[in-house]
């Protein structure tokens, strides 16, 4: 494994258990660094900042979990991917608390929303508005996913991703009952 | 392209999106980030080995790949590099190389992973667009998404080879053309269908037309790189630091070197020196690419053996180099994969 595969795997070892004791905004580089007898210099050689290290945990973790299941039906990527999430809930709610340029949040929304887009994309692949509805859902579940990281995921995924579901089929059941009576 | 290569697809997106936007902050840091990134998520064996060298390289904090890595996020259209490194690392060679390794086995011939045409020479039955297109989707139906065309100076012709490629958007094309066929219009063109790569030809040592040419494309913000056919002749000249300083400065991101004539041992020692020192020492920043040996080298990665094959103007072919032109077999009388059953039978299982 080259150099900086290792100091990266380091870097990232120490922010885990950085988070999992204290408030990410109470972290700073020195601690990182010293955590892994690196001296602050040699962070910046790797990172920009701590935002860009969890940036990094993030998206090296949840690729390599997702990948093979990335051809998983319907909800079972969905429940995959927050299984993930739930698994290291303490990690991303610390993260996603802080806000603004830069921060968790903000990458959070830029990986979601493009990977939830592609899931519902094949839903509506020969629908001229495909775009609109696509986003409509990624945008939905991107948020609730944020906001029960962010309340602590105190359900358990599983149940969590069959709220979602009957948040989502349940409405267009209803709609499509509705129609029914209506025309009928 | 399946849900779950989209997925992969979008999140390789992702990555080149911030790693574009670091390498903007410091190009230092960036570039390693992105190149640690691949390193870190590849599988396949030809990744690998290519994360692995160019994180060698970049070890040495005056590598010219820092350099070239700055110049093409400085000039080159965001969504065009985006594009083309997306669909060439992904697209081309991971998912459009599991469906070539699929098929050759359940059909035992083996497939190339670029389809190349040499369009140069004048011919009065010159295929079609619409036949370039169907040549161009049997070769995606069997994971093909790479087309490398050679074409003359007629700025028509590569105006109507825009405007059809414009229609394979999960493809990526190499369009090697003379200096006199670029104009800003066909520069606008290239950029609109973020497909493109140009690669102009250098014909002639400091012809005014090569620099005019590249700075129109520098100035649309186009990928561009540089050619030339090398022989006994020429090659002293085309390895010297006068031709590749001159490359260098007409901001040309790669110079692809295509043998035509090679007798001498001692220039077939001078080239493979050179190829190997480009690669592990680099001392211009420039990706500098043997023609046949690079393609034999993805070939053999994603097919186990050689497969080289070219459709000329009139749709006759050429197996193992443009060259080598097989008189009785033409595109427009058989199906693609039929020629490829014929001409490339797989030998090594």
């Amino acid at each position: 494994m080259p150099d900086s595969q290792i100091t990266k795997r380091a870097l990232s070892a120490a922010m885990k258990e950085l988070m999992a004791e204290r408030p990410m905004e109470k972290i700073k580089i020195a601690d990182i660094a010293q955590r892994c007898n690196m001296n602050r210099q040699s962070f910046y050689y790797h990172f920009k900042d701590k935002y860009d290290l969890v940036n990094w945990i993030f998206y090296t973790e949840f690729f390599a979990d997702i990948q093979k299941s990335l051809n998983r039906p319907g909800w079972e990527l969905i429940a995959k991917m927050c299984q993930f999430f739930y698994e290291n809930r303490s990690f991303y709610s610390n993260a996603l608390k802080v806000r603004g340029q830069n921060s968790f949040s903000e990458y959070f929304n830029e990986v979601m929303h493009p990977l939830i887009l592609a899931h519902f994309s094949d839903i509506f692949a020969n629908d001229e508005d495909q775009d609109f509805y696509a986003t409509f859902y990624a945008d939905s579940i991107r948020i609730t996913i944020t906001r029960w990281l962010l309340e602590g995921a105190k359900i358990p995924p599983d149940k969590f991703v069959r709220l979602v579901r009957t948040a989502v089929t349940g409405v267009a059941y209803k709609i499509v009952i509705d129609d029914f009576v209506q025309q009928t | 392209m399946d849900k779950s290569a989209k997925m992969t697809y979008a999140m390789i997106e992702v990555a080149i999106d911030k790693g574009i936007r670091d390498i903007q902050d410091n190009t230092h840091r960036g570039i390693r980030n992105l190149i640690d990134l691949g390193s870190h998520l590849s599988q396949g064996r030809f990744h690998q080995d290519f994360f692995r060298i160019t994180q060698q390289m970049l070890a040495n904090e005056n590598s010219p790949l820092y350099e070239l890595t700055r110049k093409i996020v400085s000039h080159v259209d965001h969504q065009l590099l985006k594009n083309t490194a997306a669909k060439l690392g992904y697209t081309c060679l991971t998912y459009g190389a599991q469906q070539i390794r699929d098929h050759e086995r359940r059909n035992g011939y083996n497939v190339p992973w670029t389809i190349v045409f040499d369009f140069r020479r004048v011919c009065d039955n010159r295929l079609s667009q619409a036949e370039v297109s169907e040549v161009l989707k049997q070769g995606e139906a069997i994971g093909i998404y790479c087309g490398m065309f050679f074409i003359n100076n007629n700025q028509q012709n590569l105006a109507d080879l825009l405007e059809g490629l414009a229609v394979h958007k999960e493809g990526t094309y190499f369009i090697f053309a003379e200096p006199e066929a670029i104009n800003p219009d066909i520069a606008k063109k290239i950029v609109e269908n973020q497909n493109v790569v140009l690669i102009l030809h250098l014909a002639t040592p400091g012809k005014q037309s090569y620099s005019k040419a590249a700075a129109v494309l520098f100035d649309n913000k186009c990928l561009f790189g540089t050619y030339s056919e090398y022989d006994d002749d020429n090659l002293a000249y085309l390895t010297s630091d006068s031709c590749l300083t001159s490359i260098k400065e007409a901001n040309s991101v790669c110079f692809f070197m295509v043998r035509k004539n090679l007798q001498k041992p001692e220039n077939h020692k001078l080239m493979s020196k050179f190829i190997k020192t480009a690669k592990t020492a680099a001392r211009y920043p420039l990706i500098i690419f043997d023609f046949y040996t690079e393609l034999a080298h993805v070939d053999r990665t994603i097919s186990v053996e050689e497969c080289f094959i070219a459709i000329l103007g009139d749709g006759r072919l050429a197996v193992k180099n443009m060259d080598s032109v097989q008189p009785h077999i033409n595109i427009r009388t058989q199906s693609f994969q039929s020629i490829l059953e014929r001409t490339m039978p797989r030998i090594s299982y």
